[in-house]
């Protein structure tokens, strides 16, 4: 019976949650995930300092990294939002050269989309070797919307997952950018001057999103000018130059003339529009609008 | 049935799972791999088909396996030839020999059958040291009055193997044996012990020659390409495939007792040490770790009928992956074994071929990391669900 009860308990003891934790406000690949407040002090080593590069963090971006400095005898630390619910374990790294006996914790955070704007604190509590906390250390941050690309015309196509899809605009003058031509001027043709800033009057794609299948965090293309587009009319395509193994890829395609919507599509595509073919003029119809 | 001479037999058996509940089930997908995390599901764990084939001392079988752990699949399991010599053919085979996709003879829970097994999955340390349990080669079965002896010469390839998945990488074998006795005692005691030993040889891969490449890094996290941030990554020759020695050595022992009232138990105890062979859970490349990998585990437990359909029984068992790992947390260097354990308890109900198994396992791991910055367990415990059916 005693070596049955002894059995029991050599398998009990802590556990980590199983939850990656991918709903958490604040994200910290790698780290453990810790749901629930963050630990209260309880006689443990304090934490010393908690820096971050920018005082600005972009909302919905895997960028921001942060270094903290910890008290003597600190083996783990925890980050999160003061106040909030859920924090992310780290195990205490090697001190630095400015103070040989503190450990130290470096991280890159993510802010998830749900964020809301404004000012917040980030917290790093740290943990010596039985599991007890000291005072936290705190930075003030302010967590920004992630600006929109600006421009006189900005056509943006987006998508969610794994698949390569290419946005194709015709402007009014018959140009057209896509990734394998990104400016709707047409290059001059041979012998003909050369404008060095005749390329700013198109519409240029910014990037080629998921492109040869190498996901973005989010897929995205845009098609901007600069400067005032020409009158007439304008197609928006989107061909789908491969689904990466995805089922289907649902997109969004939308215009803005000046920051105000010109007009909106949405759309599915599947493996019978890889079939299509994929150069100049390629892609099914989504967008058709005049200015 | 007999075809030609040839006497056929057909047997197989189904595995259905329910996992009634598990710990470590979300309903998200894993970050690094992008698969499903839930594990509360109904699922084919195993549904085999065994044919067997016996003519005179010849004889051949094939079995396939179908499941869907990990989505439908269908494969070979065993495939082997073999010839047994027995002076009297009312007697078991002195010796038989088979060549083939085999079972691989180390200890007693490798080479024993799935269908037959008590509990529902094999210990951490089967699962680490012979994932898979089969092996392709050559083996040579004895008996000899209470000795009994298994001796292989296999690829050293098992087909569960988390790098090779079963293709042998390398020219040398691995040898694996055990040799043991069984003994009858008085009121139908029975007791059965061994020792193995495998002696072999991995592989640890090698690269090709790789192209110069350019590296961006943010390093002021403004998110431009500044010029400062542009590096070079240089290329780099290949590098060769390394061997490197794996040996393993176990001993078990189980007893085996029948008690009138309520019907017959088992109990079993069986222990494994190995050097650089972990191949199903934490992999061993001493080459990569630049050192030794060392492991060891063990399996204990019991299992008691309770009158003529009901069984219970429970087994403890603990593998550590690696017995000289350490961490750094903090200024500290912490030694942290990656262990393994599971406290299995488990109920059956038994009709003619037929059997319900509920099991319930409570696990340990090292994938947590806890308040002390220690690796803990990541919450696994499980309740599992099987219906079982052989013919």
């Amino acid at each position: 019976m005693r070596a049955a009860l002894l059995l029991v308990l050599a398998g009990c003891g802590a556990s980590a949650t199983p939850d990656p934790g991918l709903a958490a406000l604040i994200q910290i690949p790698g780290a453990q995930y810790r749901p629930g407040p963050l630990p209260a002090p309880s006689g443990g080593p304090d934490a010393l300092q908690l820096r971050a590069t920018h005082a600005a963090v972009p909302i919905g971006e895997l960028r921001e990294r942060i270094r903290g400095t910890l008290g003597a005898g600190t083996r783990a630390a925890v980050i999160g939002l003061a106040g909030g619910d859920g924090g992310w374990v780290l195990p205490a790294a090697v001190p630095g050269f400015e103070a040989p006996d503190a450990p130290t914790v470096a991280a890159t955070i993510g802010l998830a989309d749900e964020f809301p704007p404004g000012p917040f604190t980030l917290v790093v509590a740290g943990g010596d070797a039985a599991g007890r906390f000291g005072a936290p250390a705190e930075v003030m941050l302010v967590a920004e919307p992630a600006a929109p690309p600006a421009g006189e015309l900005v056509i943006a196509l987006v998508w969610d997952g794994v698949a390569d899809l290419d946005v194709h605009v015709v402007d009014a003058l018959g140009g057209e950018a896509w990734s394998g031509d990104p400016n709707t001027v047409p290059a001059p043709s041979p012998g003909t001057p050369v404008d060095p800033d005749a390329y700013l009057a198109g519409g240029i794609l910014d990037r080629d999103g998921n492109a040869g299948c190498h996901r973005d965090a989010r897929p995205s293309e845009h098609v901007i000018w600069t400067m005032p587009p020409p009158p007439g009319g304008y197609v928006v395509r989107v061909d789908a130059r491969s689904m990466c193994g995805a089922p289907s890829a649902a997109w969004y395609v939308a215009a803005y003339r000046s920051a105000a919507l010109v007009g909106a599509a949405r759309g599915v595509s599947t493996d019978a529009d890889v079939l299509q073919p994929h150069g100049a003029g390629a892609g099914v119809l989504a967008l058709r609008f005049a200015l | 049935m007999t075809r030609r001479g040839w006497q056929l037999d057909v047997t197989g058996y189904v595995q259905a799972d329910s996992v009634a509940w598990s710990q470590a089930s979300v309903d998200e997908l894993d970050p690094s791999t992008g698969q499903p995390l839930n594990e509360d599901r109904f699922l084919i764990r195993r549904g085999r088909l065994r044919v067997e084939a016996h003519r005179d001392a010849l004889s051949g079988a094939l079995e396939l396996d179908g499941n869907t752990q990990s989505g439908p699949a269908a494969r070979i399991l065993a495939a082997q030839v073999g010839w047994s010599y027995a002076p009297d053919p009312r007697d078991p085979a002195l010796a038989v020999v088979t060549a083939g996709l085999v079972k691989i003879p180390f200890g007693a829970e490798v080479p024993a059958s799935e269908r037959d097994k008590p509990f529902l999955e094999p210990p951490a340390v089967s699962r680490a040291l012979f994932p898979g349990n089969h092996d392709a080669g050559a083996m040579v079965q004895a008996r000899f009055g209470l000795a009994r002896g298994s001796f292989a010469i296999m690829n050293g390839a098992p087909v569960g193997d988390a790098q090779w998945k079963g293709k042998d990488p390398a020219a040398s074998y691995d040898l694996v044996g055990r040799l043991g006795a069984e003994l009858a005692l008085p009121y139908r005691w029975r007791i059965e012990a061994g020792v193995s030993a495998l002696s072999g040889t991995g592989l640890h891969p090698g690269t090709p020659p790789i192209k110069d490449g350019i590296q961006w890094v943010d390093d002021n996290q403004n998110g431009r390409v500044d010029p400062t941030e542009i590096q070079i990554v240089p290329g780099s020759p290949g590098e060769p495939s390394q061997p490197f020695p794996r040996t393993a050595l176990g001993a078990d022992v189980a007893v085996h007792w029948c008690l009138c009232a309520l019907g017959v138990g088992t109990a079993f105890f069986e222990i494994a040490a190995a050097t650089n062979l972990d191949r199903g859970v934490i992999y061993a490349d001493p080459i990569a770790a630049s050192r030794k990998l060392r492991q060891l585990g063990f399996a204990t437990g019991a299992v008691q009928d309770v009158g003529p359909y009901l069984q219970l029984g429970a087994r403890f068992d603990r593998y550590d992956a690696d017995r000289d790992a350490i961490d750094r947390e903090g200024v500290d260097l912490v030694n942290i074994h990656k262990v393994f354990s599971t406290l299995a308890v488990m109920a059956a109900v038994r009709w003619s071929d037929a059997r319900i198994t509920v099991e319930y396992d409570h696990e340990r791991n090292p994938f947590g990391r806890g308040d002390g910055g220690a690796p803990i367990t990541r919450a696994a415990d499980r309740v599992t669900l099987r219906a079982q059916v052989g013919f």
